[in-house]
């Protein structure tokens, strides 16, 4: 386990309701309303911990025909305090971990379910909004002034701002055949 | 707007703001500090809606075009929210649907008191 997801792991790990919820699974496992009934809180309260939980590793769930059932990832705890300290922090993983958290959250605050919300003033978080829209391009493929704007409206109405700022961060080239998606490697 | 109703509902928004604060102070001391978040946001709904309130009834009208005012605002705040929440639910974003399910919870509570004070007819 690195260190980020170390930390990550006792945080999370650090509230009595979830607390609570793991206890309840080390039972056996169980769907919402049933933990809900059990600990007292709501379903959307015991919904919540769960996807906090389930992103750590520290629940899986299973659909079955009518209920997600959900049960302790015994993996995750079968570790021991003792494995975790002995990781080496690397301190190149860590710098890319705190990267990564920064474009996570810049990305988190200015999209809403796939949705620009607003493009950034700022000029690294712009690039990094604009890298998020980007994926959408197939590499290689050639793409018609028509088609770059459609795709970019699926994420936010100015389409022609955000078509330029690709071009002039390097992210869109073009010619008279159309624009391509091009790679900081220069691919 | 009658006012010692306002005064009660001013009250009751008070109350209640100072009561969720108390179980804010308890869930953090039990250590559930997410649900100590989300209560922050349920008496935050109330602090809005005295603002709203008390701005509403520094600008002198008439008792009617006064609870109507406020009805339409609550009114408003449960639209935009049912709207959010039915969208958080849609993306299967949980933290979302707590947060507009807490803000509605909040706001039915007020409703009731609002239509009870009121005396509108259920």
């Amino acid at each position: 386990m690195t260190e980020a997801n170390a930390i990550k792991l006792f945080k999370c790990l650090a509230d009595k309701s979830r607390l609570q919820i793991l206890k309840s699974l080390m039972q056996e496992d169980m769907y919402v309303e049933r933990l809900a009934e059990r600990l007292g809180l709501t379903p959307a309260t015991i919904s919540f911990h769960l996807k906090k939980l389930t992103e750590i590793g520290a629940v899986t769930s299973t659909k079955t025909q009518y209920y997600t059932m959900y049960s302790l990832c015994r993996d995750t705890f079968s570790m021991t305090i003792l494995d975790v300290l002995k990781e080496q922090s690397d301190e190149a993983e860590l710098q890319a971990q705190r990267e990564q958290a920064y474009r996570q959250k810049v990305i988190d605050a200015f999209f809403e379910y796939g949705r620009l919300k607003s493009i950034p003033a700022q000029r690294k978080k712009e690039r990094i909004v604009l890298e998020e829209i980007v994926k959408a391009f197939e590499p290689g493929k050639i793409y018609s002034e028509r088609e770059v704007n459609i795709i970019i409206a699926d994420y936010n109405d100015d389409f022609c701002t955000i078509r330029r700022d690709m071009i002039s961060e390097r992210l869109l080239d073009r010619d008279s055949r159309g624009y391509w998606r091009i790679f900081p490697d220069g691919g | 707007m009658n006012h010692s109703k306002s005064e009660a509902f001013i009250s009751f928004l008070d109350k209640r703001t100072a009561d969720i604060q108390k179980t804010v102070v308890q869930l953090n001391e039990d250590h559930r500090s997410d649900e100590a978040n989300f209560e922050k946001i349920r008496a935050n709904i109330f602090q809005i809606i005295k603002t709203v309130f008390l701005s509403y009834r520094k600008t002198p009208r008439s008792e009617q075009e006064l609870r109507a005012l406020t009805d339409a605002k609550l009114a408003m705040f449960e639209e935009t929210w049912k709207t959010f929440l039915s969208k958080a639910r849609e993306h299967n974003d949980e933290k979302r649907v707590l947060q507009e399910e807490v803000k509605l919870e909040a706001m039915k509570e007020i409703r009731q008191k609002f239509d009870e004070l009121w005396e509108v007819p259920a």
